[in-house]
């Protein structure tokens, strides 16, 4: 029961968390350029972009638009697939007990040794070896825990403090033991105020506090919270944090300005001042009076004034272009399916090379003797959308590449052999496998690998009339539906 | 030692023993409740804080006081008077009356009271 959750914590929940905390981060690290440069707008648009880094925080998608940051490609994302093939991958090597580094040896040495259970499920069960990702995880998950549990006691701490109160009127109290303001409960806040405050700081506390409740700030910061232990790990994080909360202090003492009438600012910042000074800290303190920084919300009360309008626009259309750029994700393209296509090949025709006895690199033949002489009477199907064909020969094996309507690359080979051999070479943690499937009579084995951003497919049989075994390998972005099966009937010969 | 200083929310409490007293800590605690909205852990809690200041008492489940109210109301004004004016009740009076105008009967019980003080 532990090992099937912690193997899914693992594979499942922790890369995904990587994967946003890295987007997150990049993100926060936007933020609070952007935020240095409306520093002197109302501190409402700062609001707003901190709640962008809460969305990359807590949700694992998002859309993708034109607009989005990410388009510009200036930095390598991992994206969640690769680490979950590199979590595969040091499995593999433990369980292979290789010192070879992830990628293309050691998964060379699973197709070669032909190991039955091609899925991640069965590599792990049979891997009795605690793994360098499990660990990782486990640390992950029992920091999250402590601090979740020492919030929690402070939380039931403030809780029975406030439990001998007297209420005010609507859902307003005050009690004797709190030292600051705050407001209180999730689905129906309350507002606590220390029983020794005065009428005229009351009044204005009060809206404060209202004007919290009213935003949902309350939520927020919970949402905050949890956002803050998830990713404990990560320091960006915690200045996230700490700067999102006096940005939500001093949005709201602008809204307590605006609302007033006269001048209270200087009352208003003996308050602040007063009540700061009575706090402990903690986390998930609920929205204090007291939050904050109070010398950067005294100065930001004395220094506020109605926003001009150029001002505002200004920060509006900032505050905008960065938050959808920021919240999501990059497009990709048709010209993005061709690279991804590119880059396989290249990084097949790099582990072939690897393969090889041979030291020479895949040499392209155009002489069409030797290739009809290693063809076997295959041919690569004319009436389908087919372009770009190539014809590579090493050792006696015939590699051809061709292109599939602009989106789907194929390599098939023919070697000659005595027998059934997988000779595919192909590098992938196979999701799907099976030998029932036949090509017309001929027992194949077929193969594939789906992902975020790649598909594989691969078929290869033994074809005993010309004493050829043969492979024929699909990749692309999306291959749902894709029918490799018509593709190797139309190349029998 | 007495300790007289009392919350907000204490003294409030502290009125409700004194109009009720003396009465079962569990009564004290249903009215609470009626009044305050406070759970039983409540009561309980605030009524040991006020048996620790020496103010009350809770003899055998029975609820009553060691200071009575108007005791601790005096011992209250001595005390503001004390840190106020230092000390000099005379100074006080003459700050309370300077602001309000003393009725013919408050005069006549101020009289007799320090009549009955010097004799």
């Amino acid at each position: 029961m532990i090992r099937t959750l912690i193997h899914f914590l693992s594979n499942v929940v922790f890369p995904q968390i990587l994967e946003m905390t890295v987007i997150a981060s990049i993100v926060i690290l936007a933020v609070v350029i952007v935020r240095f440069f409306i520093r002197k707008s109302p501190k409402v648009f700062s609001y707003l972009l901190w709640s962008v880094v809460l969305f990359r925080l807590l949700c694992p998608i998002s859309f993708s638009t034109n607009m989005s940051m990410f388009n510009l490609n200036l930095f390598d994302i991992p994206m969640v697939h690769d680490v979950q093939n590199a979590a595969t991958r040091i499995e593999i090597t433990n369980n292979n007990q290789t010192a070879e580094t992830p990628g293309t040896a050691v998964a060379n040495d699973i197709s070669k040794s032909k190991i039955e259970t091609t899925t991640t499920e069965n590599i792990t069960d049979n891997n009795k070896s605690i793994t360098a990702i499990s660990v990782i995880t486990t640390v992950w998950f029992v920091g999250m825990l402590l601090l979740f549990v020492t919030n929690l006691i402070s939380f039931l701490k403030l809780k029975i403090k406030t439990a001998a109160c007297l209420k005010v009127r609507d859902n307003i109290y005050i009690a004797d033991e709190i030292d600051t303001p705050f407001c209180f409960g999730f689905v129906h806040p309350k507002i606590y105020l220390p029983s020794n405050l005065q009428e005229r700081e009351m009044e204005y506390i009060i809206i404060h506090e209202q004007t919290h409740i009213r935003r949902m700030d309350h939520i927020v910061k919970m949402l905050a919270f949890v956002a803050l232990i998830v990713h404990w790990f990560n320091p960006l994080v915690w200045l996230a944090f700490i700067l999102a909360c006096k940005d939500i202090e001093m949005s709201c003492d602008e809204t307590v300005l605006r609302k007033m009438k006269g001048d209270i600012r200087q009352e208003y910042c003996m308050s602040i001042l007063q009540l700061a000074t009575r706090k402990r800290i903690s986390l998930a303190s609920p929205l204090s009076f007291a939050d904050g920084d109070p010398k950067r919300r005294i100065k930001n009360v004395m220094n506020y004034k109605k926003p001009r309008i150029g001002i505002t626009i200004l920060s509006i259309l900032i505050c905008i272009f960065a938050g959808v750029g920021l919240s999501s994700n990059a497009k990709t393209t048709k010209a993005d399916h061709n690279v991804i296509a590119e880059n396989t090949e290249n990084t097949i025709v790099q582990e072939t090379t690897d393969n090889n006895t041979t030291t020479d690199s895949l040499q392209e033949i155009t002489d069409e003797q030797v290739i009809n002489e290693h063809l076997h009477d295959f041919c690569v199907p004319t009436d389908m959308n087919i372009s770009d064909i190539k014809y590579y020969l090493y050792d006696n094996t015939l590699e051809i590449h061709f292109v599939y309507e602009d989106h789907t690359y194929l390599i098939a080979k023919i070697a000659e052999a005595t027998s059934y051999e997988d000779i595919s070479d192909a590098n992938y943690p196979w999701t799907f496998e099976t030998d029932e499937l036949s090509l017309l009579d001929r027992p194949t084995h077929t193969t594939s690998y789906f992902s975020d951003t790649e598909s594989v497919m691969l078929l290869t049989w033994f074809e005993a009339n010309k004493g050829v075994n043969v492979s024929l390998e699909a990749m692309g972005q999306d291959l749902d539906g894709f029918d490799l099966f018509t593709v190797a009937e139309r190349m029998l010969p | 030692m007495v300790d007289i200083k009392l919350g907000v929310v204490e003294t409030r409490f502290a009125e409700i023993i004194w109009e009720n007293e003396p009465i079962g800590s569990r009564d004290l605690a249903e009215i609470c409740n009626k009044e305050l909205s406070w759970k039983r852990p409540t009561t309980y809690n605030v009524l040991r804080k006020l048996c620790d200041k020496n103010i009350f008492q809770n003899i055998d489940g029975t609820v009553s006081s060691i200071v009575s109210k108007d005791e601790f109301y005096g011992m209250q004004g001595e005390e503001f008077v004390e840190e106020a004016f230092n000390g000099s009740l005379p100074a006080f009076v003459a700050a309370f009356t300077s602001r309000k105008k003393l009725s013919d009967k408050d005069i006549d019980e101020l009289i007799h009271i320090i009549q009955n003080k010097k004799g």
